[in-house]
């Protein structure tokens, strides 16, 4: 079930319904009912694997804590059995394909799985959960008794898809105290919804038809139109993703509870570092707190720690998805954070050049080049493969022009950028671009002075009944799936 | 619901506190002024799907289809299949490029029909790409009835009609949409659609005015979006036609289906073997599984404009479209037979015609442009068998030959041709540079003789030769295209 379908516009209502009409003890076995309906709605079958991982991760978490001898060992098998899990649905063809390319040399014939694997939607997300869960619970946090909390912390519909991911320190006790529901936080829910609607159905969705377009068949267009469409991808995967998780953000707080916020205006990062403190924090901060630290961190020398690093964000990149261009996506951003630590660290040393990055010209020339290396990564994230993508690369670094080849001649086209007799979308985008990056600047205006508290009433009706509206016609019959939902 | 509220209010005022609920409350009533302006003043809004700011193919034929003065004698349905001989039929019998949105008749059937009957006859043709038998009877249903039903219906059917895989529903393709829009077709919801999602979907359709009016809104913001780029950074409209494949795929996803008055023609053919290509992947993917639902859903379509076609008194005749061996050899094993049995069996029990012209020996290859549809050669050979088997057939032919008027009746649809002088000629237009503009032609050759454009111009201009030349532009300044034909060009039926 998607949230912007009408089958989520008729769940939702009907849950909240259920939820507040129904007896405090009752509520979190609804909530758990619905989000089992929920996952369901997809393939039925996949219950019993999440029931299953909700069983053993409560048990051995209890086996963890109580365990005074093999604490160690109920965590490592605790670890095994989830990433076992996520290893088999998610890489097991990754893996079986990698082998079959390093056999191929040495002329052994394929490998090839006997059966189909279906990646269950949402696994990499509720995996990390019950990781995260375990792992805590071994340093020492108590676990959690209710056994409907725990189901429900990992299944929760608003977040069980695609995130954001949930600590169960926060979530837990909102699920154990009485919900509450105040006027002005049903406004914040449904118009967080209404916002994560807005986000997906008429700025994602008319990008994704752009960004297609230019990644399918990128030898078609010049250095400077890829450039465009790489800008484009990266307002199209925000407005996507960040749109999704105001959605989740909103239906959980119809129930009274609040999860994580996963975005803070990433493209206005200064640095590659303060990027990856923006952007999918929930997953910045879980990567951060289960291999970056448990490596080794930043306590050890210089260059363990950049292996740490590189290591962590290589892995991050292979959480997205199990493919080589999501590896090499990883480790160019762990090299990325490699280098701005380097840069840094010379920075300290040569005054002049900290002057110049501290001067507001610096500061924003500082912002326009992180969000260059950024859209520089996101070519690897959205290329299939990562031929196409150096195919890319090379001529947006080159600035090379489109080669169109008829009639056995060979003559130099700038296909997108002087031409604008093409769709709809391709002379929006040279208006829609530069509006997302100034609505980018405003929000964090807006979110500096706190103007929405201070918006006048009038002003905040006229602004939902817009988004109705939009909504409504805008949400289409064939809407692409939220990109994350693959992860 | 628990309220944090320091102090405790009624609940009206409570609600009332609430923007998201005051929003709601002003979109219903905005939705129900809009319901209302739309019922009693509906040039208010312009939200009539007559005049759409989208014009899909069907838009078209049913603008041009209200303009008829009378009741055409026959009308012809059928997907692309029977718009390729439709088309390339009249393409070869007028020996001129025929323009698909606005050309709805097949002439060569016309005459064909006057050769064998010395009578004279209107068709009328709702061929369009994609039909399936729902779309046909939702056609039927809404337009074919009372004052404007026709004597004969002629419907090209192939399995594809009956079960696509492409399409979730019967409910699904832009033409039962639009006639949905502007007929009844609630009797029949059930079978159009085929999940309850979509049936959901429906219903907010009926209950909503913004969701009803979804495609309007879609396409005004459109044409606004259009006209914006248009001032701003110079945007043209874009030639399907002549654009690169990538482009025109872009353009299909992306853009909702709507065609200039010119924006595909049929040329005659050439002295060549017209070429051939073989679209089997697309087949493949059509094909790709049997869903039996889907099947039986449009049997059950079939079966209505069966009884439609009885309880109106048209005939009806049912031509199972040649396909050629490459394509049939794509179906699932039994899948044709079984399609041809059921087909068979419904026409024989509501006492309708199937003529089978799916034959390698009358059609063979050589008459394809694709594995499915027919060249232009290949259309002008199938209204020749056409009209031969509907002679044949004793029943049709006296059905026919008490349709139309007499021969000598003033009132003929025959070519004519209008003769001015005019220096004008096709060498000139074709020397014409690229930056040439309207202004530069009007200062060759003086104003146009008509603009027949509905949205986009296409001024027309006789030539020296007797021929004319139809130059489309969006804005009376570019020039987008030049056209030639034999017979003076007319705006939609007129034609």
């Amino acid at each position: 079930m998607l949230f912007n379908t009408l089958q989520y516009a008729l769940f939702l209502p009907i849950v909240f319904a259920l939820f507040w009409l129904s007896p405090q003890k009752w509520r979190v076995w609804i909530l758990l009912s619905a989000s089992y309906i929920f996952y369901m709605t997809w393939k039925p079958v996949f219950i019993l694997l999440i029931l299953g991982l909700t069983l053993v991760n409560y048990y051995l978490g209890f086996a963890v804590h109580k365990s005074e001898k093999h604490k160690k060992r109920w965590l490592t098998l605790a670890i095994v059995l989830n990433l076992g899990t996520l290893a088999y649905f998610k890489y097991a063809y990754f893996l079986c394909e990698t082998t079959n390319q390093c056999l191929q040399p040495f002329g052994l014939p394929p490998a090839s799985l006997p059966f189909k694997i279906i990646l269950p939607l949402g696994i990499s997300f509720f995996v990390f959960e019950f990781i995260h869960y375990v792992v805590d619970v071994y340093r020492g946090h108590q676990p959690i008794k209710s056994f409907p909390a725990f189901a429900l912390f990992a299944s929760f519909f608003p977040t069980q898809i695609a995130g954001p991911i949930k600590r169960f320190q926060d979530f837990i006790p909102q699920f154990l105290a009485p919900a509450k529901l105040s006027i002005k936080q049903f406004d914040t829910a449904i118009s967080l919804i209404l916002l994560g609607l807005f986000k997906k159905v008429l700025i994602a969705d008319n990008l994704s038809f752009f960004v297609q377009g230019g990644f399918s068949q990128p030898q078609l267009f010049s250095g400077l139109d890829l450039w465009v469409f790489a800008y484009a991808f990266a307002f199209q995967i925000y407005f996507d993703f960040s749109g999704y998780t105001d959605i989740a953000r909103g239906s959980a707080n119809l129930f009274g509870y609040k999860v994580p916020i996963n975005f803070n205006l990433p493209y206005l990062a200064n640095n590659i570092s303060d990027f990856w403190r923006r952007w999918h924090i929930s997953l910045s901060t879980w990567l951060r707190d289960y291999l970056f630290i448990p490596l080794g961190g930043s306590r050890l020398s210089k260059w363990l720690n950049y292996r740490n690093l590189i290591i962590t964000m290589t892995l991050g990149g292979l959480w997205h998805g199990a493919a080589m261009h999501y590896l090499i996506w990883g480790l160019y951003q762990g090299i990325l954070l490699v280098a701005h630590k380097e840069f840094q660290a010379f920075k300290e040393t040569q005054a002049w050049l900290k002057a110049a990055f501290e001067s507001q010209v610096g500061k924003v020339a500082s912002i326009l080049l992180t969000f260059h290396v950024v859209c520089i990564g996101w070519v690897f994230f959205r290329a299939e493969t990562n031929t196409l993508a150096l195919q890319m690369l090379s001529k947006m670094l080159t600035m090379a022009p489109a080669i169109e080849q008829s009639a056995g001649q060979t003559k130099d086209v700038a296909m997108l950028l002087p031409t604008i007799n093409y769709p709809l979308i391709y002379p929006s985008v040279f208006l829609l671009l530069p509006l997302l990056a100034l609505a980018h600047i405003a929000m964090g205006y807006i979110n500096k002075t706190n103007l929405i508290e201070r918006t006048p009433k009038f002003a905040k009706i006229a602004w939902c009944c817009a988004m109705i509206f939009v909504v409504l016609v805008f949400s289409p019959d064939k809407s692409p799936r939220f990109i994350y939902f693959q992860f | 619901m628990t309220a944090e509220d320091d102090k405790p209010k009624p609940l009206v005022k409570k609600l009332l506190s609430s923007y998201v609920i005051c929003a709601a409350l002003l979109f219903v009533g905005l939705e129900a002024v809009g319901s209302a302006l739309n019922t009693y003043a509906p040039q208010t809004l312009a939200l009539s799907p007559y005049k759409s700011a989208n014009r899909s193919w069907v838009w078209w034929n049913v603008r041009d289809f209200g303009r008829l003065t009378a009741a055409p004698d026959i009308v012809l349905l059928g997907s692309s299949l029977m718009m390729a001989p439709l088309h390339g039929g009249d393409a070869v019998h007028l020996n001129s490029a025929q323009n698909v949105p606005l050309h709805h008749k097949s002439q060569l059937l016309e005459d064909l029909l006057q050769e064998k009957f010395n009578r004279n006859y209107h068709t009328f043709a709702f061929a369009l790409g994609g039909e399936m038998v729902s779309d046909a009877w939702a056609i039927s249903d809404t337009l074919l009835k009372g004052e404007r039903k026709p004597k004969v219906i002629i419907y090209g059917v192939a399995p594809r009609d009956f079960m696509d895989s492409a399409l979730p529903s019967a409910a699904s393709t832009e033409v039962y949409k639009y006639m949905s829009r502007i007929g009844d077709l609630s009797a029949v919801d059930k079978d159009a659609y085929s999940s309850f999602w979509q049936q959901g979907e429906n219903a907010l359709s009926k209950i909503s005015f913004t969701y009803k009016h979804r495609p309007d809104f879609l396409y005004i913001q459109h044409r606004w979006a259009k006209e914006l780029f248009r001032k701003l950074l110079g945007y043209k409209e874009l030639e399907l036609v002549n654009s690169p494949y990538h482009v025109r795929k872009q353009a299909f996803s992306e853009l909702p289906e709507d065609n200039g008055p010119g924006s595909l023609f049929v040329d005659p053919p050439g002295p060549a073997q017209e070429p051939y290509e073989a679209n089997l992947d697309e087949y493949r993917f059509r094909y790709r599984k049997v869903n039996l639902k889907q099947f039986n859903t449009q049997l059950t379509f079939l079966e209505r404009l069966l009884v439609l076609s009885e309880k109106e008194n048209i005939r009806i005749v049912l031509v199972n479209m040649p396909l050629t061996e490459d394509n049939m050899g794509l179906m699932p094993p039994g899948f044709y037979q079984n399609y041809l049995d059921k087909v068979t069996a419904l026409t024989t029990s509501h006492k309708a015609l199937l003529l089978n012209l799916n034959d390698p020996k009358i059609f063979p290859q050589k008459y394809f442009t694709d594995s499915v549809h027919l060249n232009t050669r290949g259309g002008e050979h199938f209204f020749q068998v056409l009209a031969d088997r509907l002679k044949a057939d004793p029943e049709t032919a006296a059905i026919i030959s008490q349709a139309g008027v007499g021969s000598n009746s003033t009132a003929t649809t025959t070519k004519t041709t209008t003769t001015m002088q005019t220096k004008l000629n096709r060498a000139i237009l074709e020397g014409l540079p690229k930056s040439a503009t309207v202004q530069d032609i009007v200062k060759l050759a003086g104003p146009h003789h008509s603009d027949i454009g509905s949205g986009l111009h296409i001024l027309t201009y006789p030539l020296a030769d007797g021929s004319w030349a139809m130059i489309g532009s969006p804005d009376m300044k570019a020039i987008m295209y030049i056209h030639f034909q034999q017979s003076e060009p007319k705006s939609g039926f007129e034609k």
